[in-house]
């Protein structure tokens, strides 16, 4: 991947976007509201914040379009850049532990003893990875849930490829320690 | 995480500096070898065809990963691309407006004219009108700062 706007397939969509084409703003819109959104609800545990940066987030898009400039970022770059900062902001300003006041999600219904052991799988996870440190968890989001590689993941985070690494291999030991000593933990209780 | 199917490494191959090294990687890059730099997939291929506790390190992450499947997001709700399309739309209209009253007021051939010309009569009035007479010499000065730092006190917080 190359930083330059020639290879972006958003590039035509931004540049409608800056012309006043309602259209395109609406295919960008269906493109990265949702992912967006998953991005910002794992980093906040909260839908309505989340849907807050989303809008904050494309609003900044709406005013900035008409000055993008080609070659600079890849737009999905800068969107989840801009998504990133907001969601640092708000985890600043809380000042507590993100994972004292989170969502988790659950199916509140379990049909059965194989949907209520995955539930409790889930929540295991989403447990986990929010009590990673801020840095880390951002790091493991990007990767994992987004998709992105890691020079990307390293330009929506301003810092280095090598910086990235490093979190992500603190982020996955970390995740695999924990998840495998509460696989023990519920062998144990079963067993 | 099952690797029942897999052979149990030896000790040896357990400790051994590449295996640590490919487990290195495996943390930085992920399991998916096709998302490796190069150099790196090509080493972890050749570690990998000899090393049981290779495959056993890689069927591990890739079983993190598998796990880490169970952590889904909520869908966004109906209101937020409403919400989304209306703020272009509200976006849009407030550009529409300043251009046309850009238009409207003859764009940069009046405006450039005009900023030069207003230039020029600051410019000529400010040479023609006499220098403001001061009733405060250098001594009032001293007096008024005096008198500040007498109000303020000597507070080493400022």
């Amino acid at each position: 991947m190359t930083t330059a706007g020639g290879d972006d397939p958003d590039l035509p969509l931004v540049v409608a976007v800056g012309e006043g084409d309602a259209a395109a703003a609406a295919r960008l819109v269906d493109r990265y509201a949702s992912r967006l959104h998953a991005f910002a609800w794992r980093m906040l545990g909260d839908r309505e914040e989340a849907e807050d940066v989303v809008q904050e987030s494309f609003l900044r898009l709406w005013k900035h379009a008409r000055r993008w400039k080609p070659g600079v970022a890849r737009f999905s770059t800068w969107l989840f850049q801009v998504a990133a900062n907001l969601c640092r902001d708000r985890l600043r300003r809380r000042r507590e532990h993100v994972a004292d006041a989170v969502e988790t999600l659950v199916d509140e219904r379990p049909e059965s003893s194989e949907q209520l052991r995955q539930q409790e799988h889930s929540a295991e996870v989403q447990r986990a990875v929010r009590d990673l440190p801020g840095r880390q968890r951002e790091a493991l989001l990007l990767s994992h849930y987004d998709g992105m590689g890691n020079l990307q993941v390293a330009q929506v985070m301003g810092v280095s490829v090598e910086a990235v690494e490093s979190l992500l291999a603190r982020a996955r030991g970390r995740l695999r320690r924990e998840l495998a000593a509460l696989g023990a933990e519920n062998h144990g209780d079963r067993s | 995480m099952n690797n029942e199917s897999q052979p149990k490494p030896t000790q040896a191959e357990a400790d051994s500096p590449a295996l640590a090294q490919f487990e290195d990687r495996l943390d930085r890059h992920g399991s998916d070898l096709a998302c490796w730099p190069d150099a790196e997939r090509a080493a972890a291929e050749a570690l990998l065809r000899d090393s049981p506790a290779g495959r056993v390190a890689l069927a591990q992450a890739a079983a993190l990963e598998e796990r880490l499947a169970a952590f889904p997001a909520p869908d966004p709700s109906p209101a937020l691309r409403r919400n989304l399309l209306a703020d272009f739309a509200a976006q849009r209209a407030r550009g529409s407006w300043l251009d046309a009253l850009w238009r409207q007021i003859g764009g940069i051939r009046v405006a450039l004219p005009a900023m030069a010309t207003a230039l020029a009569l600051g410019v000529a009035v400010g040479s023609w009108l006499p220098a403001p007479a001061s009733d405060i010499g250098d001594s009032g000065n001293e007096d008024a700062l005096a008198l500040l730092q007498y109000e303020l006190g000597d507070d080493s917080e400022w």
